[in-house]
C-alpha cells in the first residue's frame, strides 16, 4: 500500500510542480486553491510531453522519474517560497476541510484490493502497454498514467486519478462552502474517482479551462488565456468518452462533467439562503454516502464486480513475453501480459471440436469475377476447371481471405468473391464449410489450429468455455497444449 | 336585489364547510379508484426505501408520503387513503376564504367567490380523491395568497408554498415558475430573487429527488397531443357536461378580458404565463396538460375570471344561481372519471360473503379494475386475498372480475348495470 500511495503522490507532485513551473512566468493572480487546480491541469500536458521525451531518450524508468519528481518539486517550492503559492480568496477558508475529507477517502480507497473496473480504462491500458514496452508512449492522458504506473503499478495510477478530484474541488471555495460540499458528495464523481479512467482529469481540466477563460474575460487578465488553453489541451487529452455514471440525487440527470459547474452555480445561488443551504447540504451528504447511494441509486455507482480481475492476476504466472488468447473479457490494464486482440480466434478451435464438416460444389460460367452467396460458414473455397484445381495466384482479389488459406477452420460466413483479373474458363467452385454433403477433414486438424495460433504469436490460452476446456483437457495431445492450472473455473494452457 | 353584507361571512363559511363535508362524505362512501389504488398498492404500500426509489407519473411524491403515513397510522381503508386530500381541502378552504376577504371584503362577491371555488369541479373532484392534485392546488392557493402583498418580505413563504405544491405534483412547477416570473416582474426586483426561488426549489428537490432519479422520459406518459385537445380536456369534467362546455367557452374569454383591468392583472397574467410555459413544454416534446394534469390552469383561469366578473358585485347573483347546476351534476357515490371502479368495494364484500372463512381467495380482475379490486381485497379480506390480472396464465382464480361481455362461464354473483362490471364465481361450491 505504501508503494501505491507513493506512486500516486509522486505523480501528483510531478504534475503540480511542473504546472507551477509553467505558471510562474505567467504571473497570474490566483488564490492558493485556484493555483493548485490550474497547476494540476496545466501540468497534465507537460507530463505527457515529459513522458515522450524520456521515452525517446530511453530514460522512462522508475528511478529517473523519482529523481525528476524531487527536482521539480524542489524547484517549484524554491520559486514560490515568497508568494506562498497565492493569496486566499474570500470564502476559501473552509476549502481545506473537504480536501482533508477527500484525502481520507482516497486513503480508504487505496486500502482496497483493486481500483480498476472494466470498460473505462483505455488510458490506463495504453499506459500499461507503454510501461511494459509493448508500445510507444501514447498521445493521450495514458502517458501521464504511465508515471504512477511505473512507480507504483496500476493501483497507483488509479489513486493518482482519484487525487485529481482534490484540486478540482478546491477552487469551488470561491463559490462558497456549499459548492465544494455538493462537488465532493456527488456519488457519481466519487465512483469515478475510484476508477483508473480519465474522467477526473477531464473534469479538472474542463473546470480550469472554463474558469481561467472566464476570469481572463471578466478581469481582462489575458495571461490567464494561456492557462485556459493548456487546460483545454489537457481536457482533450483526457476526453473519456461517454460514461455510464450515476448522476446523483442533487443534480439528477446532469452529466458528471457538468457537476463542478452546477455545484458552483448552486453554491452561488443557495448559500446566501442559510436554512435552504443547510438543508441541501444535509441532503447531499446523506444521499451521497456510499451505503445510501448503493441502496438507492438507479445505476450502481461503484464497480463492485471486477469481472475478469482474478483471471487477469492469474496470468502473472506466465513469462513476460507471453501472449494470451482468452474468452474472458478483461481490460488489458489488469495484466502485464499481452492479450490477443481477437478472442473470436477461439471459434476456430470450436469448429474443429464440433467436427461438423460439409462440402458443396457450385458450377460457374466463364467470367473474370466469380461471386456466389452460399449459406453457413465457409472454411475453404477451391476453384477447379476441367477436373484440375486452379492454383491461387498472387494477383487474385478474394473474399473472405480465410477461405483461401488452405485452413478449413479459418474463414467466415457471407458471400464468396474472386476477382482473378483475367477471363476464367467455366468450372466448379468447391466450398468446404459446415453445410453440404459430409466431408472428412484431413487428420491433424486440431494440431493445425494450435500451430496457426502459434504462427500468429499466441503462446497461451485461457478459457472458461466448457467445450474448449473439455477438448484441451481430454485431447491435449492432439491439440498440442499443456495445462498450467485453473483459477476461478478458467483454465490456462501453454501452446506447444 | 340588495345583499346584507353581515351575512357574507357566515354564508361563505357555510359554503366552504358544506363543500368540505360533502368531500368528506364522498371520501368515505366512494370506492377507491384505479389511480388511488395504484398510489396505495405500488407506492404507499411498499417499504419506505422501495417507495422512494421508484417513480411513475402516478407518484405524487409528497402526497404519497402522507398517504403512507396515514395508512400506516389509521389502517388500510379509503378514509385513511384520502385523509391527506381532505386535510388539503381544509387548507384550500382557508386560503380561498382569506383570498376572498382580501379581494372583496365582507361582500356578496366574497360569498360568490368562496361558494364557486369550493363547489367548482376542480375542488369538488380532487379534494375527495387520494391524488396529489388536491394538495398541490391547496399549496398553490397559499402561494397566491402570500403573493398578494406588495414587496418582497413574503417571498420566502411564497417560495415554500410553491415548493410544497411542486412536491405534491410535478406539473405544478409550471404555475409556480409562472408565478415567480410574475412576482419578479411586478416588483421589478431581481435582488431578492433568491428568497423567491431557493427555499421552494430546495424543498421540492429534497422531496422529489430520490424518486425522480429513477424517472425517464417514458414515465411522463400522460398528456394531450395538441393544444386544442389540451384545452378541451381541461374543461371537460366528467359529470359536468353542460358546465364544461360553458366553462371552456366563457372562462378563457373572461381571463383574456381580465387583462384589460389593472386590478385583475396579476391573476390573469399568471394564467396566461402558465399557458405560455405549457406551450414551451409542448415545443420541447413534453405532452400538453390533459385533464387533471392541467387542473392548475382551470383553477387559475377560474380565479382570474371570478375576480374580473366580481368586480361588478351584481355579477355575483347569476354566479350563485349557477351553483345548483354544479350540485346537480355531482354524484355522491362515485367519481365519474373512474366510474368502472364504483362497485369494486361491493364486489369484494360479495366475495367475502361467498368465500369460505379464512380460505385463500384468488381473484382474477381485468385491467384496470384489478387495482381498485386489489385495494379493497386487502382492506376487507386481508392477506388471504390474492388479486391477479385476468390475462395471467399461471393463476387459477376462484373469482373473476370483468366486463359483462368478456365474463368467463360461471355463476354471476354481482352485476353493475351502469358499468357492466361483473363478478363471476368460478367455484362450483359458490353460494
Amino acid at each position: 500500500m505504501i508503494g501505491i500511495i507513493w506512486g500516486a503522490t509522486a505523480a501528483h507532485l510531478l504534475t503540480v510542480s511542473l504546472g507551477l513551473l509553467i505558471l510562474y512566468p505567467l504571473r497570474v493572480r490566483l488564490s492558493a486553491m485556484e493555483r493548485w487546480a490550474a497547476a494540476a491541469a496545466c501540468g497534465l500536458p507537460a507530463v505527457t510531453g515529459l513522458a515522450h521525451l524520456l521515452s525517446a531518450a530511453g530514460l522512462f524508468r522508475r528511478g529517473v522519474l523519482q529523481l525528476l519528481v524531487a527536482v521539480s518539486t524542489i524547484a517549484a517550492v524554491w520559486l514560490y517560497r515568497r508568494s506562498a503559492f497565492g493569496r486566499r480568496a474570500p470564502g476559501e477558508g473552509l476549502s481545506f476541510l473537504p480536501v482533508v475529507f477527500m484525502w481520507a477517502w482516497i486513503a480508504f480507497v487505496a486500502a482496497g484490493p483493486d481500483l480498476t473496473p472494466p470498460g473505462e480504462d483505455a488510458a490506463l491500458a495504453s499506459a500499461h502497454r507503454f510501461v511494459s514496452r509493448f508500445e510507444a508512449a501514447p498521445w493521450s492522458i495514458g502517458a501521464v498514467w504511465a508515471v504512477p504506473y511505473a512507480i507504483g503499478r496500476h493501483s497507483a495510477a488509479a489513486l493518482f486519478h482519484s487525487s485529481l478530484l482534490l484540486p478540482a474541488a478546491a477552487p469551488l471555495g470561491r463559490f462558497g462552502w456549499l459548492a465544494m460540499l455538493l462537488f465532493i458528495s456527488h456519488p457519481g464523481l466519487m465512483a469515478l474517482g475510484s476508477r483508473a479512467g480519465s474522467a477526473a482529469a477531464f473534469v479538472l481540466s474542463l473546470l480550469v479551462a472554463a474558469g481561467a477563460a472566464a476570469l481572463a474575460l471578466l478581469h481582462k487578465e489575458w495571461r490567464l488565456t494561456a492557462v485556459a488553453i493548456l487546460s483545454a489541451v489537457a481536457a482533450v487529452l483526457a476526453w473519456p468518452g461517454p460514461l455510464d455514471v450515476f448522476p446523483g440525487f442533487v443534480f439528477l440527470k446532469s452529466p458528471y462533467w457538468l457537476v463542478p459547474f452546477l455545484a458552483a452555480f448552486a453554491g452561488w445561488l443557495v448559500t446566501p439562503v442559510k436554512p435552504a443551504a443547510f438543508a441541501l447540504a444535509a441532503f447531499a451528504v446523506l444521499t451521497g454516502a456510499p451505503p445510501v447511494t448503493e441502496h438507492l441509486a438507479s445505476v450502481q455507482p461503484k464497480a463492485a464486480e471486477l469481472e475478469g480481475l482474478v483471471e487477469a492476476r492469474f496470468l502473472d504466472v506466465l513469462p513476460p513475453a507471453a501472449v494470451v488468447l482468452t474468452d474472458i473479457p478483461m481490460p488489458g490494464a489488469w495484466t502485464p501480459r499481452r492479450l490477443a486482440p481477437h478472442p473470436e480466434w477461439l471459434d476456430e478451435a470450436r469448429r474443429v471440436a464440433a467436427a461438423q464438416w460439409g462440402q458443396r460444389r457450385i458450377q460457374f460460367p466463364s467470367s473474370r469475377i466469380v461471386e456466389v452467396k452460399p449459406s453457413g460458414f465457409i472454411g475453404e473455397a477451391i476453384l477447379s476447371s476441367g477436373g484440375q484445381e486452379i492454383p491461387r495466384r498472387p494477383n487474385w482479389r478474394v473474399w473472405p481471405p480465410g477461405a483461401f488459406d488452405g485452413l478449413p477452420f479459418t474463414g467466415s460466413e457471407g458471400p464468396i468473391r474472386i476477382d482473378t483479373g483475367e477471363e476464367l474458363a467455366a468450372g466448379e467452385l468447391r466450398i468446404i464449410g459446415t453445410e453440404g454433403e459430409p466431408w472428412t477433414p484431413p487428420s491433424g486438424l486440431r494440431r493445425n489450429v494450435v500451430l496457426e495460433w502459434r504462427r500468429r504469436g499466441i503462446t497461451h490460452v485461457l478459457v472458461r468455455d466448457p467445450q474448449l476446456v473439455e477438448e484441451f483437457s481430454f485431447h491435449a495431445e492432439y491439440w498440442g497444449v499443456d495445462p498450467l492450472g485453473e483459477r476461478n473455473t478458467a483454465r490456462l494452457y501453454a501452446l506447444r | 336585489m340588495r345583499f346584507d353584507n353581515r351575512l357574507a361571512r357566515p354564508l361563505a363559511f357555510l359554503a366552504l364547510a358544506s363543500a368540505w363535508l360533502w368531500n368528506a362524505a364522498r371520501a368515505g362512501t366512494c370506492a377507491a379508484t384505479t389511480d388511488e389504488a395504484f398510489t396505495a398498492l405500488d407506492f404507499a404500500g411498499k417499504p419506505w426505501l422501495e417507495m422512494l426509489a421508484y417513480y411513475d407519473a402516478n407518484n405524487h411524491v409528497l402526497h404519497t408520503i402522507l398517504v403512507k403515513l396515514s395508512l400506516d397510522a389509521f389502517g388500510w381503508n379509503v378514509v385513511s387513503l384520502r385523509l391527506p386530500a381532505l386535510a388539503a381541502g381544509l387548507l384550500y378552504s382557508t386560503m380561498i376564504w382569506r383570498l376572498g376577504r382580501r379581494w372583496f371584503g365582507d361582500s356578496l362577491a366574497f360569498l360568490a367567490l368562496c361558494a364557486f371555488t369550493a363547489w367548482a369541479p376542480p375542488a369538488a373532484e380532487y379534494f375527495s380523491l387520494a391524488r396529489g392534485y388536491s394538495m398541490a392546488l391547496a399549496f398553490l392557493a397559499w402561494a397566491l395568497l402570500e403573493s398578494e402583498d406588495s414587496g418582497t418580505a413574503r417571498w420566502p413563504r411564497v417560495s415554500v408554498a410553491m415548493g410544497l405544491s411542486v412536491a405534491s405534483n410535478l406539473v405544478f412547477a409550471i404555475p409556480s415558475a409562472a408565478l415567480s416570473a410574475v412576482l419578479m416582474f411586478r416588483e421589478r426586483s431581481l435582488r431578492h430573487f433568491r428568497s423567491l426561488i431557493v427555499p421552494g426549489a430546495v424543498l421540492a428537490l429534497i422531496i422529489n429527488a430520490l424518486p425522480l432519479s429513477r424517472a425517464g422520459t417514458d414515465n411522463f406518459y400522460y398528456g394531450a397531443k395538441s393544444f386544442a385537445e389540451s384545452l378541451r380536456s381541461i374543461f371537460e369534467w366528467p359529470g359536468y357536461d353542460g358546465l364544461s362546455a360553458a366553462a371552456a367557452l366563457v372562462l378563457p374569454l373572461c381571463c383574456l378580458a381580465a387583462l384589460t383591468r389593472t386590478a385583475t392583472r396579476q391573476t390573469a397574467l399568471t394564467a396566461v404565463t402558465a399557458l405560455a410555459i405549457a406551450a414551451l413544454l409542448a415545443l420541447a416534446g413534453a405532452p400538453w396538460p390533459r385533464g387533471r394534469t392541467g387542473v392548475y390552469l382551470a383553477f387559475l383561469i377560474l380565479l382570474a375570471a371570478l375576480r374580473w366578473l366580481l368586480y361588478w358585485e351584481q355579477a355575483a347573483w347569476p354566479l350563485l344561481l349557477l351553483l345548483p347546476f354544479c350540485w346537480a351534476a355531482l354524484p355522491l357515490h362515485h367519481h365519474p372519471e373512474w366510474s368502472g371502479d364504483a362497485s369494486s368495494r361491493a364486489i369484494i364484500q360479495r366475495i367475502a360473503a361467498d368465500a369460505a372463512p379464512a380460505a385463500k381467495v384468488v381473484i382474477a380482475a381485468e385491467f384496470p379494475y384489478n387495482y381498485a379490486v386489489a385495494f379493497h381485497a386487502r382492506e376487507i379480506l386481508g392477506s388471504r386475498a390474492q388479486v391477479v390480472r385476468a390475462d395471467d396464465p399461471g393463476s387459477s382464480p376462484g373469482y373473476a372480475v370483468t366486463r359483462q361481455g368478456t365474463a368467463p362461464p360461471g355463476k354471476v354473483l354481482f352485476k353493475d348495470a351502469a358499468t357492466s362490471v361483473t363478478l363471476v364465481s368460478l367455484n362450483a361450491s359458490s353460494k
